[in-house]
Formats: structure tokens, C-alpha cells, sequence
């Protein structure tokens, strides 16, 4: 089992989230908190901005087998029953770029043009050719249910001129463009959008995980998402 | 009193985070290399920089004129002195002065309404939650800049002033301009180029970093964005002047 993300509930009080999970290389997984305001709590954690009062987030970190961990750190783990820190760390000190995140709104920088958000964070954390991010982006579009012909005037247009469902689309393009190895997601993304287009946004989500990537998305409403729940500890899965 | 101290303790906290600010703008210059904030400082250089040549070829002209009519009224047919006169205002004072003052009036306002807006709209956190810090993708371009752009505008300031009231001294008294262009280079010392130097460098970082600084400071309502812009240029205004004075106390 391929674990690529993890989260460690570390609180001591009993709150509504007590319980921890693991995703693996493929895993696309529902998480739906109380509130608004712990929706976006977790957002911040998750995505490495912020601590989170309820546990602790963890990236894995690949080929790196060694890794200096602080004493206090280690015997908080083995207290925990951590499984072997070497190759785990925290979200917030993983290389910039590894996970990204969609708003519920796109997010959009309302300055830049969308071909400069969507290229923001990618050229941002690595250098690419244009070219290659051109491939990407067509790929992507053509797999978010865009139409090739609509590509340049949609890149050439600023965030004002654009729809709220072409906003939530580029800031979901944004993130699937850079490919991140965790993808955080706001479920409200899905929301005021066609059902025929948020099919075809979940199967491009699906087709993402595919490639060794994992996608958590957020939510805190019931939601008609395809996605199975996280429920209940899942302190096992991580174990294995 | 207790009122004052409050403003005074502001005061000092502004100056702290602002040399903070500045501090942490320098530890960042490496991640130029990154595309992104290498357009973001074209497109600042272009903003600051080009769009501002058209104020200042006029200020530097009608500031050039003005000072060899006034200098001729006080010292008669005086080539020398009148030449010394505008070397003394142009070069010291005028040059690095009105330049940032442009600066200011152009940039200023533009660069702390800018990120008061991308704060208030919350795209300050948007860029955070990418992994990218405002600090280099938005302060960093802008310091750079302001810093460039204020040191080859005072530059080209001090080249339009000076071309002006070399033509007009020589058509006003009948001289030759190359002989006047002759005693410029003479007159003029590396000490005044310096400090014209040093100036314009310290207006561009001050502006700069006091611009973006009111800038990210704002909260979260919109009013604050015009409050954030009338601020920045207050104060800008005023540490330009404080620099001028603390730099010509210092060389002169």
C-alpha cells in the first residue's frame, strides 16, 4: 500500500473529528466537517498554512529515507503508535508546491490573467517550458469538458470578465495543472455548476489520482459527491 | 498624552515591521530566478519605470528652465556661477527629490491601493494557500522596481534639467555650449554624483517598502483601501524628505 498523506488526530478532548486516516496513491476521499468555520480550519492545516488544534497533518516524503526528527518529536510518535517516522513529514514543512488546493470560489488572482493564474504556482515551484505546460493545460481543459476552440479566449481573459462556474473551473485547472502529489479540494467547487460538467470534473479528478496522487476534498454539508466518506478511525489503515 | 505616546508607539511599531519588511525582501532576492516574479518585476519596471518618462522629461525641462531664469536674475552674466547654482540644486537636491516625488504621485498610491485590494479580497491568503509568499511573488518585484527605477530616473531627471539650463544659459548669455558642457564636467565632483546616487537609491527602497507595507497592512474592509493609498503617500512623502535632510547633513 502506497501512503502518501495522513492525518493524526493528536487532541486530547474529545472533539467531533477524533480520529485519524491515511490516503494511498489512487484515493480520492470525502471528509465533512461540522462548520463552515472548522471546514476552513482544516483547509489551512491540511494544505501546511496553519496547526490544526485536532491532529496533525503528514506528507510522505518519497525516495527520502532519512529524516532528522526533533527527540521530543519522536517520543510523541511512538506514543502515538506511529509507524517508522523516517519517510513521514509535517504538510507544513514539505517542499512548497506538493500540495495544492482549489477554493470553493477558484481563488483567482483578480490582477492576472487566467493563463498567468493557472501558470502562477506551477512556474512558481518548478520550472517548466511553455510548451510543456500548453500540453498540460490542453489535457486538462479537454478532460474538464472544455471545448479546444474556447481555450485561447478563455487563457487571454481576466478573472472579472468570467463566470463563477469558469472561475471555480480554472482554479481547478490551476491545481490539476501543477499536479501535486495531494490535491485539497473545497466541495463548494461543485456547487452552482452544471450536473453534466461536474461529471465530467469528477472523472478528471479520478483520472488525477490515477496518476499516484491523492484528493481530499471538504465539505461541510451532506453532498451528492461520489467520493466515499471518511467515518470513523481509520487509525488501522495507517498501520498496515 | 496618553494619545501621543499611542501614536508614538505606532510609529515605532511602522518602523520596526517596515525594516522587517525589508530585511526579509533581501533574503528573498535569490528566488528572482523564478519566472514569475521576474515578469512581475517587468511589468512593475514598466508601471514605475516607462510610464513615468513622459512627467519627468517635463519636470526635469520646466525645472531646468526655471532655475537658470532665477539663478540669471541674482548673478547677472555669470556662466560659472550659474553652472555651479545648478549643479548645487540639480544634482544634490532636485533631481533625487522630484524624481521620488513622482515616484510617489505615480506608484505610491497605485502600489498600496493594489495589495489593500488583493488583501481586502483575500488573494494575499489565495497566493499563501499556493505556496507562494506574498512577500516574494508581490514585495520583492516592487522594491526592485521602485529602486531601479528611481535611481535611472533621477538619472534622467538630472540629464533633461541639466541640458535645459545649459541651452538656455548659453542662448541667454551667448556662450558656447560645448565650453559650458566643458565646465560641467570640470565643476562636477564624484561627491555630488554619490550622493545623488545614495539618495535615489534609499527614496526607491523607502517609497517602495513604506508603499507596500500600508498596503498589506489593511484588513478586511474596503474602506481602508483609499485610507491605505492616502497613508502610503503621507508617509512616503515625508521619510523622502527625512532621508534628503539626514543624507545632505551627513556628505555635505
Amino acid at each position: 500500500m502506497n501512503l502518501l498523506y495522513r492525518f493524526w488526530h493528536t487532541a486530547d478532548n474529545q472533539t467531533a473529528q477524533s480520529f485519524s486516516f491515511a490516503l494511498s496513491a489512487g484515493d480520492i476521499r470525502l471528509w465533512q466537517m461540522p462548520s463552515i468555520a472548522e471546514k476552513m480550519q482544516v483547509l489551512e492545516a491540511a494544505i501546511g498554512q496553519a496547526q490544526y488544534a485536532g491532529g496533525r497533518f503528514e506528507i510522505q516524503q518519497g525516495e527520502r529515507r532519512r529524516v532528522a526528527i526533533k527527540r521530543s518529536v519522536q517520543a510523541e510518535r511512538r506514543q502515538l503508535n506511529c509507524p517508522p517516522p523516517s519517510v513521514w513529514m509535517p504538510v507544513q514543512e514539505a517542499r512548497l508546491g506538493r500540495v495544492g488546493w482549489v477554493a470553493g470560489n477558484g481563488g483567482l488572482i483578480s490582477n492576472l490573467k487566467v493563463w498567468e493564474n493557472v501558470t502562477l504556482p506551477l512556474w512558481f515551484h518548478a520550472p517548466y517550458e511553455t510548451v510543456e505546460t500548453e500540453q498540460r493545460l490542453r489535457f486538462w481543459l479537454t478532460s474538464l469538458g472544455q471545448k479546444p476552440a474556447s481555450f485561447a479566449e478563455l487563457m487571454a481573459a481576466p478573472p472579472a470578465n468570467l463566470a463563477l462556474w469558469q472561475k471555480k473551473l480554472v482554479g481547478l485547472l490551476r491545481a490539476l495543472v501543477q499536479m501535486p502529489r495531494v490535491l485539497i479540494i473545497d466541495a463548494e467547487v461543485f456547487e452552482a455548476v452544471s450536473a453534466e460538467l461536474a461529471q465530467h470534473w469528477i472523472k478528471s479528478l479520478d483520472t488525477f489520482a490515477q496518476q499516484a496522487r491523492v484528493v481530499l476534498v471538504l465539505t461541510d454539508k451532506a453532498t451528492l459527491l461520489p467520493w466515499r466518506k471518511i467515518e470513523g478511525d481509520e487509525r488501522d489503515a495507517i498501520s498496515r | 498624552m496618553v494619545t501621543y505616546l499611542s501614536f508614538f508607539g505606532e510609529q515605532a511599531i511602522a518602523v520596526r515591521d517596515c525594516v522587517s519588511l525589508f530585511w526579509r525582501v533581501l533574503m528573498r532576492l535569490p528566488l528572482l530566478s523564478k519566472w514569475p516574479v521576474r515578469k512581475a518585476l517587468l511589468k512593475q519596471l514598466y508601471f514605475t519605470g516607462i510610464q513615468s518618462v513622459g512627467p519627468i522629461t517635463g519636470m526635469g525641462f520646466l525645472a531646468g528652465l526655471i532655475m537658470v531664469m532665477q539663478v540669471s536674475t541674482l548673478v547677472g552674466r555669470n556662466e560659472m556661477l550659474t553652472l555651479q547654482v545648478l549643479i548645487w540644486t540639480v544634482v544634490r537636491e532636485l533631481g533625487p527629490l522630484l524624481t521620488a516625488i513622482v515616484i510617489v504621485g505615480r506608484s505610491s498610491s497605485a502600489i498600496a491601493s493594489e495589495l489593500a485590494a488583493m488583501q481586502v479580497n483575500g488573494e494575499i491568503k489565495t497566493l499563501q494557500r499556493l505556496g507562494i509568499s506574498p512577500v516574494t511573488y508581490l514585495v520583492l518585484p516592487r522594491v526592485l522596481a521602485m529602486t531601479l527605477t528611481s535611481v535611472v530616473l533621477t538619472i534622467y531627471f538630472q540629464g533633461v534639467a541639466l541640458g535645459t539650463g545649459m541651452i538656455v544659459t548659453a542662448w541667454n548669455i551667448d556662450v558656447s555650449l560645448l565650453g559650458e558642457v566643458n565646465h560641467f564636467f570640470e565643476i562636477l565632483t564624484y561627491l555630488e554624483i554619490s550622493a545623488a546616487l545614495l539618495k535615489s537609491i534609499c527614496f526607491g527602497v523607502l517609497v517602495s517598502i513604506v508603499s507596500c507595507y500600508y498596503g498589506l497592512t489593511v484588513m478586511r474592509a474596503m474602506t481602508e483601501i483609499p485610507m491605505a493609498a492616502s497613508r502610503a503617500v503621507i508617509r512616503s512623502l515625508l521619510v523622502v524628505f527625512a532621508c534628503d535632510g539626514l543624507i545632505t547633513v551627513l556628505v555635505f
